[in-house]
């Protein structure tokens, strides 16, 4: 699906109540704007497409904002995702976890197309993608913070029994006070739950899937310690500059190839400075099994802590 | 020293007499080898004498409801007890649920440690009746998470036959499966394919099984309870056993399924002494006699109160019932184990583990050279090695 052809012109016509309205760039599908209200400094409003052209014969500009709910089986990939995204992010209150903005999930025809718009906290700061393309290696300290604060958003959804499946540095935000966010909860899944995506399909990023994500036959299996390995790989990365198993010239099953049995160099190697708690934690957390993991993010939390304590000291 | 005694059939006064030596700290109860009025009798018995920090499990031996014409002796006086069921009969999940909740509910008034689940026998992790193992462990969680003012933790059985142990991937996936419960442990039971004693586990399954022990204990923090083990119990321990258990007759120091199923009658145990030097049991007759004419006999004898008459004599004309033998032998087994214990690393334990096999056979190369012939070989402690480096290459 392309991305929605939309000017904030148009986004101000839709709701009135923007006082400011700039398109910052586009994240997956979705194309994305920093508004503002008179109440609401700042906030990002995401736009997906999600029928283009529309069908003929619609002639209605507000496709659900009323009362009568469409059949489940006729609603939309894409809308069921947000509105799950929507949801947890409505119980979600924790820092390391965006907050919803003011613009509820809104489904509305422009021209011929039909949008999706959403909208949640503005974070101001930079992903870890692109500090990592600006060749940023994070410090033991700083690893160690980042792993404590993805920690800390994997535990919430997790005591929600939901699972990210989508933790990579584009969904990592950090903020210019201090601080990392895990943003775009457009995959994740309430374990137990019927999955959105298309039957065969795995959803996620193809470099951050476990090794169980990439087996179709365990979906049904995985858990909060699949995230756990994604951040694995992410730490790793933020560390080394390089990912632990893919690169540019790899095609994704070269990629899940390597996922599944290829053993990444030890971090150590490609940082000398690597602390040896820091080594440990992204070791367990890159163990193919989920078992040799850690247990649940209590568990990871608790070793994150201990391996801090252990920095500070010396 | 965490050796507990696995307790089962003509317990006379073995329990009480290695509590009161301080070398048990624990039980694991069998439901068959008592009636019900007397299982209550014995807890209330234990738990004043082993005092503060001794456990007491009982094992439900549930499992036996299978067995046509079984020796399950008082296992039939216990309401939670099915009786005779072919296992196809066993699938209702209604019936599932209450068969784990009756066993459950029956320990609930008993003052035991931890509850420990009822439990069918696995053949392997893959194969049909391992659903229903599963269904019996979620309902046994179900049960006691509703329970919610009960502070008694919850251990699920674990009843495996060896050849469920000899797949690996198989074994990675069932701990894949059950790590994420929330129980406090695992009493695990392995039916070795083996039989006469001293029998051990293939390498492969050894192996397995110690990685097993491992990935629940030292990677997800459960309680391993191993049940019917004997010296090789010393590995259990170094994978990260929090208790062996290990009985006075040969078939409580290792497991088979055999040993429910009808008698065939058999013959009174050759009297053996448990050497620690050779991590094994050996035969007062000719094996013990035989090393008295070497100079390694003091070092094969060891040292303990039990066998200070041998060191005198010729062992073959030395009294050793078996109650003194038994004292003996859990001695020896606790004295190793707490050697274990000692070290708070996994890989320093398994370090000292391989250690413990290579001097034993390294003792027995020197008997031989001597003369010394031994009719049980010493080919257990080969198998013991192999498995432990097979487990040390499954930790990396």
């Amino acid at each position: 699906m392309p991305l929605a052809d939309i000017t904030p012109e148009e986004i101000r016509e839709c709701f009135p109540q923007l006082t400011e309205v700039e398109e910052v760039g586009s994240g997956g599908q979705r194309r994305v704007f920093r508004c503002a209200t008179s109440e609401v400094p700042a906030f990002a409003l995401k736009v997906q497409l999600i029928e283009s052209p529309l069908p003929a014969q619609s002639g209605v500009d507000a496709l659900s904002e009323g009362p009568e709910e469409p059949e489940q089986d006729v609603i939309p990939e894409a809308i069921a995702r947000a509105r799950r995204e929507s949801a947890i992010l409505a119980k979600c209150d924790i820092p390391q976890l965006a907050h919803p903005g003011p613009i509820s999930l809104t489904e509305l025809k422009i021209g011929t197309q039909r949008l999706l718009f959403s909208s949640e906290e503005w974070i101001d700061g930079h992903t870890l993608r692109s500090m990592i393309s600006a060749k940023v290696q994070l410090s033991n300290v700083e690893s160690l913070q980042l792993a404590r604060d993805l920690t800390s958003a994997v535990e919430a959804l997790d005591k929600m029994n939901i699972l990210h499946r989508d933790i990579k540095p584009e969904n990592i935000m950090h903020r210019k006070d201090g601080g990392w966010v895990l943003i775009d909860l457009g995959l994740a899944l309430e374990r137990g739950a019927t999955s959105l995506s298309q039957p065969g399909a795995i959803p996620g990023t193809t470099p951050y899937f476990s090794p169980e994500q990439t087996d179709i036959t365990r979906k049904h299996s995985i858990d909060s310690r699949s995230d756990m390995f994604a951040m694995g790989v992410v730490i790793y990365e933020a560390m080394s500059g390089i990912h632990p198993f893919a690169n540019r010239f790899m095609t994704p099953v070269q990629i899940v190839t390597a996922i599944r049995n290829t053993e990444p160099r030890a971090l150590d190697e490609l940082r000398p400075d690597c602390a040896l708690g820091v080594r440990t934690i992204v070791t367990r957390l890159l163990k193919k099994r989920p078992h040799a993991r850690f247990g649940n993010p209590n568990v990871l939390a608790a070793a994150i802590t201990k391996a801090l304590a252990a920095l500070e000291e010396t | 020293m965490s050796v507990y005694v696995q307790h089962g059939y003509g317990k006379s006064d073995y329990i009480e007499s290695t509590i009161a030596n301080g070398n048990a700290r624990g039980v694991i109860l069998s439901a068959r080898d008592e009636s019900p009025q007397a299982m209550r009798a014995l807890c209330d018995k234990l738990v004043e004498e082993g005092g503060r920090g001794f456990t007491v499990l009982l094992d439900p031996q549930f499992f036996a409801f299978v067995i046509p014409e079984g020796r399950i002796r008082n296992l039939s006086k216990y309401r939670y007890y099915p009786g005779l069921l072919s296992r196809s009969t066993f699938t209702d999940p209604a019936d599932l649920r209450r068969f784990s909740t009756a066993a459950l509910v029956y320990q609930s008034r008993l003052p035991l440690s931890r509850y420990v689940s009822p439990a069918i026998a696995l053949e392997g992790f893959n194969d049909a009746w391992s659903q229903v193992y599963l269904t019996m462990a979620r309902e046994s969680i179900r049960w006691k998470e509703a329970r919610s003012d009960d502070a008694r933790p919850l251990v699920l059985s674990l009843v495996l036959n060896e050849a469920a142990l000899m797949d690996a991937q198989a074994v990675d996936e069932f701990l894949d499966l059950i790590t994420p419960w929330q129980v406090a442990g695992f009493y695990i039971v392995v039916a070795c394919r083996q039989s006469g004693y001293p029998a051990t586990l293939e390498a492969t399954a050894l192996g397995n099984l110690l990685y097993l022990i491992y990935g629940l204990s030292i990677l997800n923090g459960f309680e391993i309870y191993c049940g019917y083990t004997d010296l090789v119990g010393i590995l259990h321990t170094a994978a990260g056993a929090k208790a062996i258990a290990s009985g006075w007759y040969g078939s409580l120091r290792q497991f088979a399924i055999t040993s429910f199923m009808p008698s065939l009658g058999g013959g009174r145990a050759r009297p053996r002494l448990t050497s620690r030097s050779l991590l094994n049991p050996i035969l007062i007759n000719p094996e013990l006699t035989s090393v008295r004419g070497t100079n390694l006999y003091s070092e094969v004898l060891g040292d303990s109160e039990y066998i200070a008459e041998m060191l005198r004599k010729n062992p073959a004309n030395v009294e050793w019932p078996a109650s003194r033998a038994f004292l003996h032998h859990f001695e020896v087994l606790s004295t190793l184990v707490t050697e274990i214990e000692s070290l708070e690393d996994t890989d320093d334990r398994l370090d000292r583990a391989e250690a413990m096999i290579d001097d034993a056979l390294s003792t027995y190369a020197a008997l031989r050279s001597k003369g010394v012939i031994f009719e049980s070989r010493p080919a257990n402690l080969q198998v013991w090695r192999n498995g432990l480096h097979y487990f040390r290459q499954r930790m990396k």
